[in-house]
């Protein structure tokens, strides 16, 4: 279930983030509540994310990880999982960030505030995919293993 | 005024250029000393949960605080070097694990 969550909540997350994009790039007086409930949504989201994954990862994924050390794909642990959980940090404080500037800045009159609320966006989007493709090479990896030992 | 940012966002990116970067060098640090990962692991039960409780207090702790001591200003630099702490941030982490 665990496994389910974490990359559902992360996709739900990457979506929200496109939807602020939408949002900033059509800013008026009348989205200014969407625009920091897309913000803010993204973020709880990311959230979730890094409690699910980290949950399941503390707890359970010590197994797998034997499972995919022994098989044909063991730079599935070695590098993807190990850039993802230390690199999922980056996309979590940006996803705050991007909370906190939708909160504080007026992105009908402010072009530098729109301006950096993409750029923002566009990288929790861009490393959030890139989490959800370490993601699928890791489960592959715990499958190519398995395959191997004729599980 | 238009163009400027609250004193918010410039302390709290400021900060976020600070997690960012950390987080890149607190793994290479972990990554390297066996000891430094034995006593994350030791502080909170897995390395892991040291590591993310460590970025996010910096983050956090850092902008509220930067937020109180800046001004609100046009902070130029911050959208580039926000762009490259991440760049280099996500390309240290590549290049580690590579290199492992």
């Amino acid at each position: 279930m665990l496994l389910m969550i974490h990359p559902t909540t992360g996709a739900l997350a990457i979506f929200c983030a496109i939807w602020f994009m939408v949002e900033v790039l059509n800013a008026s007086e009348r989205n200014r509540g969407r625009t920091r409930f897309a913000a803010l949504s993204s973020m709880w989201l990311m959230v979730a994310t890094y409690i699910a994954g980290g949950y399941w990862y503390v707890v359970y994924y010590a197994a797998d990880k034997a499972v995919i050390l022994k098989g044909a794909w063991p730079f599935a642990h070695t590098f993807f999982m190990e850039a993802k959980e230390h690199a999922f940090f980056i996309t979590l404080v940006l996803s705050i960030y991007l909370a906190i500037v939708a909160r504080k800045e007026d992105f009908v009159r402010n072009r530098s505030a729109r301006v950096l609320a993409l750029w923002v966006a566009a990288m929790v989007i861009l490393s959030a995919f890139a989490m959800e493709g370490a993601g699928s090479f890791i489960a592959m990896g715990v499958r190519m293993g398995l395959v191997q030992a004729g599980i | 005024m238009p163009s400027t940012f609250s004193k918010q966002t410039i302390g709290y990116g400021i900060a976020a250029i600070i997690a960012i970067l950390g987080n890149t060098a607190l793994t290479w640090v972990k990554e390297e000393n066996p000891v430094v990962k034995a006593f994350m692991k030791q502080l909170l039960y897995h390395h892991w949960i040291a590591h993310g409780i460590a970025i996010l207090l910096v983050f956090l702790v850092l902008g509220f605080l930067l937020s109180r001591v800046v001004r609100p200003s046009q902070a130029r630099g911050l959208t580039p070097l926000l762009v490259l702490a991440a760049a280099l941030g996500a390309f240290g982490l590549v290049a580690l694990f590579l290199i492992a």
